[in-house]
């Protein structure tokens, strides 16, 4: 199965053993996409290795920028202004909600539905225009930076992410309406996949998929970063740990990320949004790792200064390359047509597998 | 330390931020970086329950990290995941290094139950860099081993697939280590750029 097939979202292949419909082994084939980014950061300096994490994964670069800048920020010990921070939260939080919305799109389309697939797209590319006004990219942005962000919102941005904030909530409803009643849709998910809550924690899952397991545990709320602890927002979880649970926390997350960013938006202080940082970063020695919580899950770096003016080593602890690990052990047991069920309820980015 | 750590932030922060006055103390956001109390606990509570295994034990911007020797792993690694004041049973995340005299791996542990995590590392000499592996007690380190296997050489002993992952399985060497030689893509190699880049490359000229 693939790596060029559409289900596979990107260039992922499963050896597939069958005994007729059923699924008796797999083993997923990735690296199709390596890029060897760990290998190109340490050949760059900390700020020339940012622009490399919006190609980590792709549907989420702010998560990405964050997380590095973060590593770098941790390597040196300083503290970002308040409000970088805050305009940090709300781009993220838009960056969750653009990646759900195709999430669910891509999941309809996997299964059959078209339509939703239109909606979530036209209602995405609002998000990205909100980001285009803010940093000028629609995808790589390299916003969030070392030190704060890059440039401050333009007087009135801040508005019109409050009008989309306004904006969406209808739209969703339209969108789930189409899609989570839809009885093809509910007999494709409902009780396929299951991946019990000590299994999750056992493959180290993260983000929806730990969470569609019954597991309550979410970075933003365990070991908050930025200005996540002032917020007020529950973390989605399921119970029944299937497809159509993982499907369910994802919807989930976008109310509640609406509500994120409206209470960022009253919250958010005037002030600089970058700290003084010298030209040349040149963090004294030692490691950290540094996690964010994607739309996918934990996305972690480990980064090690030697006291030079490029990083020693960093590893990227990819979400999704954890998650699709638990591929081998879930898939035997279960038909072709639930495996493309499955694969599409992890919401594999394959840039950010492969690296 | 924590004195010193609390003079840095501010004297390279644009502007020291105040805790927000709704937010509860503890979770102020100066205190949330590094002098935390609670990581001097943890490590205390790792150096007294593996006092003779541990080789060493460091305390630095906000992560504790504990040195032991690649043969006492599998041991503690079963205590980290069973002690019930412990119970490390998420493995967020496995990191090769390459020291250049030396290996390292580091294990970056959770527990979900008390909230809590650290950096676990063992040392390995260049020449022969065998370690058991974990996925018997964590399956998550399956693709992690593999993918150190892959980029850093590293062989984990009991590894259920120990095959390359992201670069083809007929690749030689191990491209993360630092001896590592490669060719950059714009550097030509002796016998010339192919000829059809030739053409490209006298129009550029």
């Amino acid at each position: 199965m693939g790596p060029q097939h559409p289900s596979t979202h990107g260039v992922l292949r499963v050896i597939l053993k069958l005994d007729g419909e059923w699924i008796v082994e797999a083993h997923p084939d990735i690296g199709y996409l390596h890029r060897s980014f760990e290998k190109m950061g340490e050949l760059r300096t900390y700020t020339n290795g940012l622009p490399l994490t919006d190609r980590w994964d792709y549907l989420c670069a702010m998560t990405n920028n964050l997380v590095y800048s973060m590593a770098v920020e941790q390597l040196l010990e300083v503290e970002v202004p308040e409000r970088a921070q805050y305009l940090r939260v709300i781009v993220c939080e838009l960056n969750r909600i653009a990646s759900h919305l195709v999430f669910i799109g891509t999941y309809g389309l996997d299964l059959g539905a078209q339509t939703p697939f239109l909606y979530c797209f036209r209602d995405r590319e609002r998000i990205l225009h909100i980001f285009e006004e803010i940093c000028g990219a629609r995808l790589t942005y390299s916003y969030i930076y070392p030190g704060g962000v890059s440039g401050d919102a333009l007087p009135g941005w801040l508005e019109k992410v409050d009008a989309f904030l306004d904006y969406l909530p209808p739209m969703m409803r339209e969108i789930d309406q189409l899609l989570t009643g839809n009885e093809i849709f509910i007999l494709r998910t409902r009780n396929i996949g299951l991946i019990s809550p000590e299994q999750a924690i056992d493959w180290s899952l993260s983000g929806p998929m730990l969470r569609a397991s019954n597991v309550n545990f979410d970075l933003r709320k365990e070991s908050p970063y930025q200005v996540y602890d002032r917020l007020d927002f529950s973390v989605a979880v399921a119970e029944q740990g299937d497809c159509l649970a993982r499907y369910h926390v994802r919807v989930a997350e976008i109310g509640e990320s609406i509500k994120m960013v409206k209470q960022c938006l009253a919250q958010i202080p005037d002030g600089p949004t970058r700290a003084k940082l010298p030209k040349t970063i040149k963090p004294p020695a030692g490691e950290v790792y540094a996690r964010v919580d994607t739309p996918r899950g934990e996305l972690g770096v480990y980064m090690i200064s030697d006291g030079t003016d490029k990083p020693y080593r960093q590893k990227i602890r990819g979400p999704a390359f954890v998650n699709l690990s638990i591929l081998s052990e879930l898939l035997p047991g279960w038909k072709i047509a639930d495996a493309v069920s499955i694969l599409g309820s992890i919401d594999v980015v394959m840039g950010e597998v492969d690296r | 330390m924590s004195e010193e750590e609390k003079l840095e932030n501010t004297e390279t922060s644009d502007k020291p931020l105040k805790p927000a006055g709704k937010a509860s103390p503890g979770k102020a956001l100066a205190e949330v970086t590094p002098p935390d109390p609670r990581l001097l606990a943890l490590a205390e509570l790792l150096q007294s329950t593996f006092g003779d295994a541990a080789l060493e034990s460091v305390v630095d911007r906000g992560m504790v990290t504990l040195v032991i020797s690649p043969g006492t792993l599998l041991d503690t690694c079963q205590q980290l995941k069973t002690d019930p004041a412990l119970s490390f049973d998420y493995l967020a995340c496995l990191t090769s290094i390459d020291r250049q005299d030396h290996l390292e791996v580091a294990y970056n542990l959770r527990s979900l139950t008390h909230k809590h995590e650290f950096c676990l590392k063992v040392r390995l000499p260049r020449d022969t860099p065998e370690i058991p592996t974990v996925t018997s007690i964590w399956k998550g380190a399956n693709w992690h081993e593999r993918e150190a296997y892959d980029l850093m050489g590293i062989h984990f002993q009991g590894h259920p697939d120990l095959r390359r992952i992201l670069l083809p399985d007929e690749w030689e060497g191990h491209p993360l280590r630092k001896y590592y030689v490669y060719e950059p893509d714009d550097v030509p190699s002796e016998q010339g750029p192919p000829e059809h880049l030739l053409i490209q490359l006298e129009g550029v000229e």
